[in-house]
């Protein structure tokens, strides 16, 4: 965040501002230890000083109805807002608190009641798993509220939740069932229904233990891809702008006979046909879109085909293992013979305590907003599902105009699951989310950045270890515009690039 | 009711009023359980008959929050007063819920969330782990007192706490945390910070691993105590009054070339001089203080080298602790954990269970806390309560004013919170009583030792208890402690005067 921005908003609310720190600061801090309850054990607080880019602050922690933990981090230079954190993946541990804590944000997060040292069991615990499933991030959001009520000695002003992934489910879950907890969303690739996302993941699995995609494939997958659609944008630069106009002809890189490298064996062949295509039933509905062609050795593919650091043991069985917990109580149900295609509808009963509506109404209604974020790229979450969310949003709200009253989505080139790739990824949204929520600006045009310095992610499985690259800047734009190359000036500065409906 | 009741409710000033056996005690009892709740699981309660030795009462047992088990003891005459009791060790049990009924205190305890059948496991579950830390007594006090409201018709009179060892630390944490659940509080032997305790064990177990102190041992060390400092204090007794000026020279215990009994091996000499001196860091601060010298085989060191049945092998099991209070640490290894390298890095997951001596909330409404230590307790030296005393003294301006509302009792020649060579036995409920209700503040408790051996599960001595002479002593306010006259009978209080050595 710009020196400038943090003035504007510092003098736009000048009055929430907090006093100084004071020689009571820490004795408030520990004894946070007194807003425990029956339902909340918290913890002596314990004051941090200021390190390098840290602000001194209070840091509690406290545990909801037995097994919530969740943790708080109070600024002493407090700017009247909240900032939660809704964790990604399984969950089951807490999430960042500190990030804005130089912005003056009290933070917050919580690991959704159970740890992930202790695998997946929480999922066949029923309270677990609704505490994973939308109640953990709520019971938390008003256990935090609490918190910082009491050490600031005021309500909050503002409150914000962030969170991609499990987290940017969480996040819309959030705005859904508990309208009133949040001001302000940062909802980023959401799983917007478990229901679907478990089959598909399954039937992926399947073709890839047939038919293993290797990460010399996930190369020649990359390759065939910008070779035929990088240029399309008017920009060569690894990244495929629009990977709906894009398509790669899988048929042509298997193998000619006697050829073993830069090829795919048919049988791989037809695992990547599959992941790019729509997963659809014996009458041709679609059930699941596939993945949109485009930086397919980055990481993303090597992860949740491979397996890596977020998945070890192989997703196929821990997505089995999975199914059969949440369908434990019915004793017909066989993960090994689930058909993904056929069984789809089996499991939207036990799954539906996790999917997302678009029933926003009265989230809308109090003024709420909802900034969405997407990778072009995600292989887990796909695209396709977030236009088909927007939609319905759409829908519900009466047309895309009165949707983007208080719903936005933008897009991200290149990029993969939540982070990285070869697009533009790095981008605030805070400052965005911010400015919409409380001066009424909407967000039009983001910027975005690629780093250029190879970031080793730990939810990346790359096929290559990063290296550095250029650096270049892109706009988002709100969805359906992309951010589309003038045709003239500097590729890498986002002013070469307008905002319209390709 | 016999005399000893009318002896207590005498002095203490609580009538008999409304304490009257009534038709409707059992269905009261019996009723309990509509105090039920979604956070409250309150049983039907059992009405136990009077015998010879306990008073008619109504005992009911419940569950707080899906697992802090608690329960309540209600004597038929009721002097108004409440006496909780915190557990030590692990917790894990429900705790004496029946040793005041005769003085008609209403009862109660908790195993302050987890069961000691299901061993450590409660530490990585993360409320079980805070709940042992403070939130389960603090809980269960809650809704003793709601119990105990219910049942007699009205509110308690006085809330008393007593604890020893982690029972004393969660006493003084209840002080300082939630300074309006109790008037008056007996701590003993309190584990003040389990960062400090814990390291230090490990340590003690190192060494202990590698060489092996054992019963005979003890013995050694226990005589050559004895001979150096028993009688320095006047009174050959086999208690050493003022271990502070007591040393015993550990090298010349060392066995003498074909000497095998009645002797160390120099890495036996090694782990005893570790032991008795402080633990130190680099900078020769000081982390830890010793455990000094004196009833080395009363059983104590057995316990907490040794292990028993009970407790098994402590070495693996701390460091299993360890590893599970450190579990979200991925670069946390328990079996590198250096001692006084690693000391800090359990400040913050063990910060919950730290007691700080900020009493100020409970001083201010009229508490009052009675602590006391044994000078011989192994696993919780005295050191770290003189140490408490002193940052109380800071807190609160001075020893007078601590005085006003905390007075600490050394106990010589006690083991770790009962036991040893000692005047162990003492009442510290009346004096708490007195003080904290008529503002008599204490100055002389009158301790016995007894003659007949009392087998303690807590306790593994070099040889089995035998019966012994019974004698009295004064414990006097720290740092005054309880000095021979140089005339009269050494076997009774009297011939002792409180004085500062």
């Amino acid at each position: 965040m710009a020196l400038g921005a943090l003035a504007a908003l510092a003098g736009t609310f000048a009055g929430t501002w907090a006093t100084p720190a004071s020689a009571s600061d820490a004795d408030h801090c520990h004894k946070l230890y007194r807003l425990t309850d029956v339902s909340h054990a918290i913890e002596p607080g314990i004051p941090v000083p200021a390190t390098g880019a840290l602000p001194a602050h209070c840091r509690v922690r406290g545990v909801v109805n037995r097994a919530i933990r969740f943790e708080v981090t109070l600024p002493v230079d407090w700017n009247g807002r909240l900032m939660f954190t809704a964790v990604g993946g399984n969950a089951g541990y807490i999430g960042d608190t500190t990030s804005l804590l130089a912005r003056g944000f009290a933070m917050a997060s919580t690991d959704t009641g159970h740890e992930r040292e202790d695998g997946n069991d929480f999922l066949a615990q029923p309270e677990a798993r609704l505490d994973h499933a939308y109640r953990g991030v709520h019971l938390a959001t008003l256990a935090s509220k609490r918190v910082v009520g009491s050490y600031y000695g005021r309500d909050i002003d503002r409150s914000y939740l962030k969170g991609c992934s499990n987290g940017g489910r969480a996040a819309l879950m959030e705005a859904e069932r508990f309208p009133e907890d949040y001001d302000g969303i940062i909802a980023g690739a959401p799983v917007f229904r478990l229901q679907e996302f478990q089959p598909w993941m399954l039937a992926v699995h399947e073709r890839q233990e047939a038919h293993p995609l290797t990460k010399e494939a996930f190369l020649v997958l990359d390759e065939a891809s910008r070779t035929a659609c990088d240029a399309m944008d008017g920009v060569e630069d690894g990244v495929i702008n629009d990977p709906r106009i894009c398509e790669t002809d899988v048929d042509a890189l298997v193998c000619g006979e006697g050829q073993t490298a830069g090829c795919l064996t048919a049988g791989q062949a037809e695992t990547a046909r599959f992941i790019y295509g729509d997963m659809v039933d014996a009458d041709g509905n679609v059930l699941s879109p596939g993945v949109p062609p485009g930086a397919e050795s980055q990481g993303d593919w090597g992860s949740w085909l491979l397996g890596g650091e977020v998945v070890p043991g192989g997703l196929g069985k821990m997505l089995r293992d999975n199914l059969a917990r949440h369908m434990r109580h019915d004793p017909t149900f066989d993960a090994a013979q689930f058909d993904p295609a056929r069984d789809h509808a089996r499991i939207g009963d036990a799954l539906a305590s996790y999917d997302s509506t678009a029933d926003l109404k009265e989230f809308r209604a109090r003024g709420g907003k909802i900034l969405m974020y997407q990778g072009w790229n995600d292989f887990p979450l796909r695209a396709g599902r977030a236009f088909d969310y927007l939609a319905a949003v759409e829908a519900v709200a009466g047309g895309p105009e009165q949707a983007a009253e208080f719903f936005r989505l933008f897009m991200v080139p290149g990029m993969l699951h939540c982070s990285g790739g070869p697009g533009p990824w790095q981008a605030d949204y805070v400052d965005p989310i911010v400015q919409w929520t409380e001066q009424g600006i909407a967000p039009e045009r983001i910027v975005a950045s690629q780093p250029g310095e190879a970031i080793a992610l730990p939810h990346l499985n790359p096929s290559r270890p990063p290296e550095p690259s250029r650096a270049f800047t892109r706009p988002l734009c709100v969805y359906p515009k992309l951010g589309l190359y003038r045709g003239e000036g500097d590729p890498d500065d986002e002013s070469s690039f307008r905002c319209a409906v390709p | 009711m016999g005399m000893p009741y009318a002896r207590w409710t005498g002095t203490a000033l609580i009538a008999l009023v409304a304490a009257m056996p009534a038709a409707g005690d059992q269905d009261r009892c019996h009723k309990l359980y509509r105090m039920t709740d979604v956070s409250h699981a309150i049983e039907p309660g059992i009405s136990v008959a009077a015998t010879d030795a306990m008073p008619a009462y109504c005992r009911v047992r419940g569950v707080v929050n899906r697992a802090i088990r608690f329960e309540v003891t209600l004597p038929e005459a009721w002097n108004g007063r409440m006496m909780f009791t915190a557990v030590g060790g692990g917790a894990g049990t429900i705790g004496d819920t029946t040793s005041l009924l005769p003085r008609g205190f209403a009862m109660a305890s908790t195993d302050t969330g987890h069961e000691i059948e299901e061993g450590n496991a409660y530490l990585r579950q993360p409320e079980a782990l805070l709940d042992y830390a403070y939130r389960g007594v603090h809980l269960a006090t809650q809704a003793t007192k709601r119990i105990i409201a219910h049942y007699y018709g009205r509110e308690v009179d006085r809330s008393y706490l007593q604890g020893c060892s982690n029972g004393g630390r969660a006493a003084l944490l209840e002080a300082e945390r939630f300074p309006d659940d109790y008037d008056g509080i007996i701590a003993g032997a309190p584990a003040f910070r389990f960062h400090e305790f814990l390291p230090w064990m490990v340590a003690v177990h190192n060494l202990q691993d590698a060489h092996p102190l054992d019963k005979a041992a003890f013995t050694v060390l226990d005589d050559a105590s004895r001979t150096a400092c028993d009688a320095a204090d006047g009174v050959e007794d086999g208690v050493i009054n003022d271990p502070r000026t007591c040393e015993v020279d550990v090298d010349a215990l060392i066995c003498a070339d074909g000497e095998n009994e009645g002797c160390l091996t120099a890495g036996q000499a090694e782990t005893a001089l570790f032991i008795y001196g402080d633990m130190v860091d680099a900078d020769g601060n000081v982390l830890s203080p010793g455990v000094p010298p004196g009833a080395e085989s009363a059983g104590d060191w057995g316990l907490w080298l040794l292990g028993n049945e009970q407790f098994g092998g402590m070495g693996d099991n701390l460091r299993e602790m360890l590893s599970i209070i450190m579990r979200h640490d991925p670069t946390f290894d328990a079996a590198e954990f250096d001692p006084v390298a690693d000391h800090a890095l359990l400040a913050d997951a063990l910060a919950p269970f730290d007691v700080t001596g900020d009493l100020e909330d409970f001083r201010a409404r009229g508490g009052k806390i009675l602590m006391y230590q044994g000078w011989n307790d192994f696993p919780l030296r005295p050191g770290r309560a003189f140490d408490y005393l002193a940052s109380l003294d800071e807190a609160t301006g001075g020893a007078d004013a601590t005085g006003d509302f905390f007075r600490m009792f050394m106990v010589p020649g006690m083991v770790h919170c009962a036991g040893g060579p000692g005047p162990w036995q003492v009442d510290y409920v009346d004096p708490i009583v007195k003080w904290t209700e008529e503002g008599e503040a204490p100055e002389r408790l009158v301790a016995t030792h007894p003659a007949e051996p009392v087998p303690m599960f807590h306790l593994n001595p070099s040889k089995a208890p035998e019966a012994s002479r019974e004698f009295t002593r004064p414990l006097c306010v720290y740092p005054k402690l309880g000095l021979y006259r140089g005339e009269g009978d050494p076997d009774h209080e009297s011939s002792f005067r409180c004085a500062v050595p």
